[in-house]
């Protein structure tokens, strides 16, 4: 490969004369064999125990094409019902499962997974690493999601699929008018994307953190990695909203808990709430990676570094946050006061800054270059024209008066449409063209792919820039018909014209990906684009040869000699030390290496706790409690034997790696994977109960002067001060059986765990009873249905660390569990501490909170 | 880089998202004081002759700049080399560079967001 282009005097400069290598060749004979030898995958039907970040993430990307094309089937089938005015083609009933399974397919199923599993697909070769620290989990989100996904959209060949729109607003989704299974559907329906989301998103955090190659410092790490950090990170904090109300919605369908029920002190409002809590940051999570792809593909194709790589991280970052402040921004017109309103409105303006910055940091790249003008290029300009588009009609309706005028109109969807496929779509379109010849053995054809994007971006505008002008003559969103004197028929007719030129360019291409498609890993049609970024090295089925030095952000341009050089065994960890899978941990800021990880092969767990998952969810949307119970039991077992053979301990002396490295190859405490993995689901589960703290302010505020409502007596301070010190006692335990570990055969760890859990429960049963004993009922207002719900969250608590106690000590009998080998104690401690921390939160807002302002 | 000094960093990069967390306490902060002085109907009770709402905003931007210049100011030192390593260290000054910005973007953000209340009637 050549340098060619305009390069910069930056990337000149970096260009480094002949070096020294951490190992020396040739490398011994046995090493290649020994280091290929556990990495070979499961052969036939043995393929899906596979957990590989190449056949996982392939089959991700493929699950959520497969997805992206039913639910496009879907809007075809309304453009057809309303090319037409008074059309009976489809009636309203099945309409309004169309366009609810639409929305909830494309931006649950489609948008948030399928980048997700772009991030499973490259990240790994990206960073320059093995593997991800959690394989077998990024297995199991996709196989809870594949399994998931196609079961959700088959409800609608049975009528029972969900009918009330993607946002599921109350109270139109709840028992009362929505009393069939529909909303059931889709309220336990989409729980496994929240798991599959979240499990993606651990696994991008820390991996994002720990497995970089060695030198690729913070300043060096390529945007594509920024943007799906910053992705992932969203994640954590937005979909705990979401999973909250769908958890209170459905508690009140199923055991008339009332939250959202204005009769009985809740509001419908809360559901809105927390529904765009989760909601708009959700826009920003589908762009921000497809905003890092086009930052990844688009010096490629101009062949010119990216300008402006610390505003364009800058810009990421200050998205992710800001876009938390702009949920209300969807709800301007259910009577807020005016200055709320201002608020979010100024918010919307700040985010525009960043997206701004992102926006001409592209067209620098573009202007400082050579674009050479393939497919990929093409999708990403036109995703510089439609997205641009719907950023300018964003600022219109992020206005209060302009958007009160367009509220629930065409125009709306014009909006969305432009920004989601102009801003996320094109750019997944760009990634499969570009990132194609990393997994294939043949490229798909330039020449049908510009009919790809000209039939695309034509359709594309003709589809939406027409509903504009119908919303702006008042069509309503939603309608399932309209009558000819409206004169939207022309108009309509131009948009179903434009949706049938879309799907006749995803089926090009589906085409073209069949014809072409020849999976490989070694022997690709490789680095077509002269691309500076490590994937485009030569992979196999263990990654690289040996773990590539990085020294700049574009290494492959620096030095294009870096692939074979890595080939020959040159750099760090040539073979394996363990005789595992092995990966090389770094530290977080500067790369430096610190320990080996162990990474976990193929296995059963993955796939089948996938399938017990899912039908545990949809048992229980049928109500079948006592089976659902029975799988989710199978599950939850299934998952503990996967992570049974996780921790396997130093299992050798420390050793060379290369560069006079002397690395461990187990660790614990702060600087292991798994601590990290554990920190970040508790973030989950720390942004989940604020939401719930949050949910519990706004009914007290909507509740002026009946909080608690009048005739509830609270009960007597000396309740809640011994459940406090049960929660302490229960934490102080568990620190005194982390100092038993250092004499595992003192049995003192068999005594403590057990006195810690009752302590637990007590704390939980006391701060239950102390409550019902006053003759307080969940079913009777929000206010005790709040009360309840913060003992039940810590119920479920107790019932994780009761399963997680029990896994700890089978390992202590079973001689896994040590003073150094500790990982699973620390993971347990960590969450147990946790749990004491919010029932001690939750404890003190039920029983002070109401005294003080209530 | 030694461990010591990684690990300090590492923490320190935490603060990348201060100038943001300002941000969006001071958010949170107007929000819900609107929100509760609406509902509760205290939107006429006055403060050193201003309205309660502009007042609280006003205190609270003022409190929320000092602190994100704050952290502009100590940018450039907290950043800086630590013992041990080199004055050129790029993962250092790329860090601190990015917090600079992103605090300075975030004083544009919190002004943004105080605006209104001076010109916005509260609960209308």
């Amino acid at each position: 490969m050549t340098v060619v282009g305009d390069r910069s005097e930056e990337r000149l400069a970096e260009r480094k004369p002949a070096r020294r290598f951490p190992n020396e060749v040739p490398r011994p004979e046995s090493e290649l064999d020994e280091l290929r030898k556990p990495w070979i995958p499961p052969r036939g039907w043995r393929i899906v125990s596979a957990v590989n970040n190449t056949y996982v993430g392939l089959a991700y990307i493929a699950t959520g094409l497969i997805i992206f094309i039913l639910a496009g089937v879907l809007a075809v089938l309304m453009r057809t019902q309303l090319a037409t005015p008074q059309n009976d083609l489809i009636g309203y009933a099945l309409y309004n499962q169309l366009f609810t399974m639409h929305g909830t397919m494309m931006m649950f199923l489609f948008a948030v997974p399928i980048v997700e599993a772009f991030a499973v697909l490259l990240m790994p070769n990206i960073l320059g690493t093995r593997e991800l620290p959690f394989p077998r989990l990024s297995a199991y989100a996709f196989w809870i999601y594949a399994f998931g996904s196609l079961a959700f959209f088959f409800t609608l060949f049975f009528g029972v699929a969900p009918d009330t729109g993607w946002f599921m607003y109350t109270p139109l989704s709840d028992a009362r008018y929505s009393p069939g299974i529909n909303a059931d559907m889709w309220l336990l329906g989409i729980g496994f994307i929240e798991i599959a989301a979240i499990a993606g998103a651990i696994e991008i955090i820390v991996g994002f953190a720990k497995t970089r190659a060695p030198g690729m410092s913070i300043d060096r790490i390529p945007v594509f990695a920024w943007a799906m950090l910053i992705f992932a990170l969203m994640i954590v904090f937005a979909f705990p909203a979401l999973i909250l109300g769908t958890i209170l919605l459905e508690i009140e369908r199923a055991l008339g808990w009332p939250f959202f029920m204005a009769e009985k002190g809740g509001d419908p409002l809360l559901w809105q709430h927390l529904f765009w809590f989760f909601g708009h940051p959700e826009v920003y999570i589908i762009f921000i990676p497809a905003a890092g792809m086009v930052s990844t593909i688009l010096p490629a194709m101009a062949a010119t570094p990216l300008v402006g790589h610390r505003l364009v991280v800058l810009a990421l970052i200050t998205m992710g946050v800001i876009s938390f402040g702009l949920w209300v921004h969807h709800m301007y017109a259910t009577g807020l006061p005016q200055l709320s309103l201002g608020f979010f409105s100024a918010a919307s303006m700040s985010v525009a800054i960043a997206s701004g910055i992102q926006v001409f940091a592209w067209i620098a790249t573009i202007a400082s270059g050579r674009l050479k003008l393939k497919t990929p290029a093409l999708f990403i300009v036109g995703f510089l024209i439609v997205f641009t588009m719907g950023g300018l009609t964003g600022v219109m309706v992020a206005s209060v008066p302009f958007d009160l005028q367009v509220h629930d109109t065409y125009f709306v969807v014009a909006h969305f449409h432009y920004v989601l496929v102009g801003g996320m779509v094109l750019p997944v379109l760009a990634a499969i063209y570009y990132w194609y010849p990393t997994v294939s053995q043949k490229q798909l054809s330039e020449r049908v792919g510009r009919w790809v994007f000209g039939l695309f971006f034509i359709g594309l505008n003709a589809t939406f820039f027409t509903m504009h002008i119908t919303g702006l003559m008042g069509m309503p969103r939603r309608v399932y018909t309209y009558l000819s004197v409206m004169d939207w028929d022309v108009l309509n007719l131009i948009s179903t014209i434009g949706a049938y030129m879309m799907a006749a360019a995803i089926a090009l291409l589906v085409l073209d990906i069949v014809r072409t498609f020849r999976f490989s890993f070694s022997d690709t049609v490789g680095n077509i684009w002269d691309a500076g970024t490590l994937e485009w090295m030569r992979t196999y089925t263990y990654g690289t040869r040996s773990i590539p030095e990085v020294d700049s952000r574009y290494p492959l341009w620096t030095r294009p000699e870096l692939s074979d050089e890595t080939d020959e065994g040159r750099y760090y960890l040539p073979g394996t030390l363990t005789g595992r899978r092995e990966a090389l941990v770094t530290s977080p800021i500067d790369a430096r290496p610190v320990y080996v990880m162990q990474v976990p092969g193929p296995h059963w767990g993955p796939f089948l706790a996938g399938i017990a998952t899912t039908i545990f969810f949809y048992l229980l949307t049928f109500k079948l409690v006592l089976p659902a119970v029975f799988f989710g039991v199978v599950a939850v077992a299934l998952i503990l034997w996967w992570v049974w053979d996780l921790d396997h301990g130093p299992v050798r002396r420390p050793a060379h790696i290369g560069g006079g490295l002397v690395l461990p190859v187990y660790t614990s405490g702060s600087v292991n994977h798994s601590w990290w993995g554990t920190v970040t689901l508790l973030l989950v589960q720390g942004a989940f109960f604020t939401c719930l703290v949050f949910s519990y302010f706004f009914l007290w505020l909507v509740n002026p002067h009946s909080w608690p409502p009048p005739g509830v007596s609270m009960p007597s301070l000396a309740w809640p001060a011994v459940a406090a010190a049960l929660y302490a006692a229960s934490s102080a335990a568990i620190f005194f059986a982390g100092r038993a570990l250092a004499r595992p055969s003192s049995g003192a760890l068999q005594l403590l765990f057990p006195s810690a859990l009752l302590l637990f429960a007590a704390a939980v049963g006391v701060q239950v009873y102390s409550e019902w004993q006053t003759g307080l009922r969940p079913t009777q207002h929000s206010y005790g249905a709040m009360v309840y719900l913060f003992g039940a969250l810590q119920g479920f608590l107790g019932g994780v660390l009761l399963v997680m106690a029990g896994f700890t000590m089978a390992r202590s009998l079973a001689g896994k569990l040590d003073a150094v080998r500790r990982v699973t104690f620390d993971n347990t401690m960590l969450l147990w501490h946790y749990a004491t921390a919010q029932g001690l939160v939750a404890v003190g807002i039920v029983s002070l909170f109401p005294r003080a302002l209530g | 880089m030694t461990a010591v000094a990684e690990q300090r960093l590492t923490s320190k990069a935490f603060l990348l998202f201060g100038g943001l967390l300002i941000w969006a306490a001071h958010f949170m902060l107007v929000y819900s004081v609107n929100a509760v002085v609406c509902a509760r109907g205290l939107q006429d009770l006055r403060v050193l002759g201003a309205g309660l709402i502009p007042f609280t905003v006003a205190i609270a931007t003022l409190v929320a700049l000092a602190a994100a210049s704050r952290l502009l100011w100590v940018g450039s030192g907290w950043l800086g080399p630590l013992r041990g390593e080199p004055h050129d260290d790029r993962a250092s000054a790329f860090l601190r560079q990015v917090s600079i910005a992103l605090a300075l973007l975030s004083m544009v953000a919190i002004f943004l967001t105080a605006l209104p209340s001076f010109v916005v009637v509260p609960c209308g």
